[in-house]
């Protein structure tokens, strides 16, 4: 049985719709990320789940029991807030025992958890700090050890990773994850950063405009988007729009102005099972490492001038300016290394290609 | 290189750091040396004010104290001041309150009304207190001393409690409750805290400057009502004894603590914060 149940949940401010009827559900002791750019409505989700936001419709379920207009302080979640929310006039251990008390936990239980929370986080002994003493890296760590040591159903996060530098946000990713797996609490974590998202969790749920596009394993969003909007969200795309000119039983050609590209029907990844019929207008997408670049400009395919190079230590990308667009090009190999005003062509393979029909054909 | 620019750099780094030395000392001079001089004539043997005194004593504290109409004075005055701050942190909290927790059009043009009136030269809010107070037939007394003190430290209560609101974060509320706190607990043990040093220490800045209010309480006194700095000017227009120097005295005091006790509660509230 799933541990959270999202239905149809619907919230409007005003005549803003921030999220549009969304559904999704969440085992006991997974790992789940709201992914979405900003403004598609994943922070307001997560406040509904908390209860700060009420929902204009549908329903919040929690272990079976309906929580979707129960009050926050009755709910049986808590929430890693993305500024952190310390309570600046109580010390670290004060903070984290905040929820016990309110529970009326005894102070020798207490004072026992916060001290188990403390190892768990690696801050032992910081117990009498003042909140204000702390790195960025440690008041992450308090925040963290406040939220689980209620042991609530799920923990939510809303992006709290965000203000740290690279190294370090690294750094908490892992340990995330090793307390997710030592205290089996379920984790939903909200955020922007694909990359984040990607590497810590087991399922993703990716938000555009307030819909939910796609839920699914990291491996699935990644290999099989069934939209454009995923597959560019999850690492780049390189896009042209063409039409389906002709049609055999194992082959297809898409023409694009005048060149035409022709992939063995098995061989191209056709999201959702769409059925190509012939004058269908598409987007053919493929990934910048899928994409490979050559010196010289090839007849029947896509030419244009290298505007820019970023050497980035074990890949080199390339941004290339074409009449269709800009495309960008990473080339892992390193084999060639080719200067800025070049002119080159691109190709890919059909098995790269995705095909997703253009709304509205 | 070596011209005026030059030999004023390398005079202002041979010499700089103590020429600031000797101008603090200047400037802690004139501040408090009047004050010192004050404090000890109150001690002045003699019975007219003449300096240097022939001679200390004690006995000028031992007047004050017998001097029924100087207590009446001070006990006034605290009275004015006791019902005057609370109404003043009330107000204060409130106008507060709403900037610092609501957006709405005029939000910054309010900020500025509240502390403008600091500005304003005491006397012509004095003469139309008395305009006012006159033109509803109130007279003079109590309750118009009150109002006018109000109206007095409402701007500096404000300045002192607004930023801690403006500084509070709301998801420290949110936080509360999403551990398992209604939202009376809440207040008390997330709101109050955070918020509770500032409105101390705009209290106490609002109780001393009352309790030093001169200019508008002598316009809107009336005559049945004396307080201190009132007496104080009494005492000095006719007849300049050495108890007017105790009197000081006392209302330096009062005023010292009250600033210092501001001080340090800002201070605990500014640790709090960081």
């Amino acid at each position: 049985m799933s541990i959270l149940t999202i239905d149809d949940l619907r919230k409007e401010f005003g005549s803003l719709v921030a999220v549009d009827g969304a559904n999704f559900e969440i085992e006991e002791g997974e790992f789940v990320s709201i992914l979405g750019p900003s403004g598609s409505g994943k922070s307001t989700i997560l406040r509904m789940i908390a209860g700060f936001e009420n929902p204009s419709a549908g329903t919040i379920t929690l272990s079976g029991e309906d929580i979707t207009d129960q009050p926050p302080f009755e709910r049986d979640t808590n929430m890693v807030f993305q500024h952190l929310a310390l309570f600046p006039h109580l010390t670290v251990g004060e903070n984290i025992e905040y929820g016990l008390k309110q529970r009326d936990v005894d102070k020798a239980e207490r004072k026992e958890s916060v001290e188990e929370m403390l190892e768990m986080v690696q801050l032992g002994g910081y117990a009498d700090r003042d909140i204000s003493e702390l790195s960025g890296g440690e008041q992450q760590r308090v925040a963290l050890a406040r939220a689980i040591v209620n042991e609530p159903e799920v923990v939510l996060f809303d992006e709290p990773l965000a203000s740290l530098d690279r190294k370090l946000r690294q750094h908490m990713q892992f340990e995330l994850q090793r307390i997710q797996e030592e205290t089996g609490i379920t984790f939903l974590y909200v955020t922007h950063d694909q990359e984040i998202a990607l590497s810590i969790s087991d399922r993703m749920v990716i938000l555009n405009d307030g819909v939910i596009e796609q839920i699914g394993s990291v491996e699935e969003l990644y290999d099989s988007p069934t939209s454009e909007f995923v597959a560019d969200f999850l690492g780049d795309l390189n896009s042209i729009s063409a039409r389906v000119s002709a049609l055999t039983e194992d082959q297809v050609t898409f023409t694009a102005r005048d060149l035409d590209f022709t992939y063995s029907r098995s061989e191209l990844q056709i999201p959702g099972g769409i059925s190509l019929q012939k004058d269908d207008q598409v987007d053919l997408c493929v990934r910048p490492y899928d994409t490979r670049v050559q010196r010289e400009a090839v007849d029947g395919s896509i030419t244009g001038t290298i505007q820019n190079r970023m050497y980035r230590g074990n890949e080199t990308a390339y941004v290339v300016d074409t009449s269709w667009g800009e495309f960008l090009v990473i080339d892992e190999e390193q084999t060639t290394d080719i200067d800025i005003d070049t002119t080159v062509s691109m190709d890919w393979d059909g098995s790269n290609t995705f095909v997703y029909a253009v709304e509205g054909s | 290189m070596t011209g005026i620019g030059g030999r004023l750099e390398r005079f202002a780094h041979e010499y700089g750091v103590r020429i600031g030395q000797i101008t603090t000392v200047i400037v802690i001079l004139a501040l408090w040396l009047p004050i010192l001089i004050v404090a000890f004539m109150s001690f002045a043997a003699d019975g007219v004010l003449s300096f240097p005194p022939s001679g200390l004593t004690l006995d000028w504290y031992f007047v004050f104290l017998n001097n029924d109409s100087a207590i009446d004075s001070i006990l006034t005055t605290l009275q004015i001041s006791i019902v005057a701050t609370p109404i003043t942190v009330a107000l204060a909290t409130m106008l507060s309150y709403g900037i610092g927790r609501y957006d709405f059009r005029g939000k910054d043009t309010l900020q500025i009304l509240v502390s403008l009136p600091l500005i304003v030269p005491l006397l012509v809010v004095g003469i139309s207190l008395t305009l006012f107070f006159g033109s509803l037939q109130l007279g003079g007394g109590f309750g118009p001393i009150v109002v006018s003190h109000v109206i007095r430290t409402l701007p500096f209560a404000a300045l002192i409690i607004l930023p801690t609101f403006l500084s509070f974060d709301q998801s420290l509320e949110e936080a509360s409750k999403d551990l398992g706190a209604n939202e009376i607990q809440t207040f008390f043990q997330v709101t109050l805290p955070n918020i509770l040093p500032g409105m101390i220490a705009g209290g106490l800045l609002a109780f001393t400057i009352s309790f030093n209010e001169f200019v508008y309480t002598y316009f809107v006194r009336g005559t049945g009502v004396e307080t201190m700095p009132i007496y104080l000017w009494n005492q000095i227009q006719y007849t300049a004894t050495p108890e007017v120097n105790v009197l000081s005295v006392v209302f330096l005091l009062v005023a010292v603590m009250m600033v210092l006790t501001a001080v340090f509660v800002t201070n605990v509230e500014r640790i709090a914060q960081t």
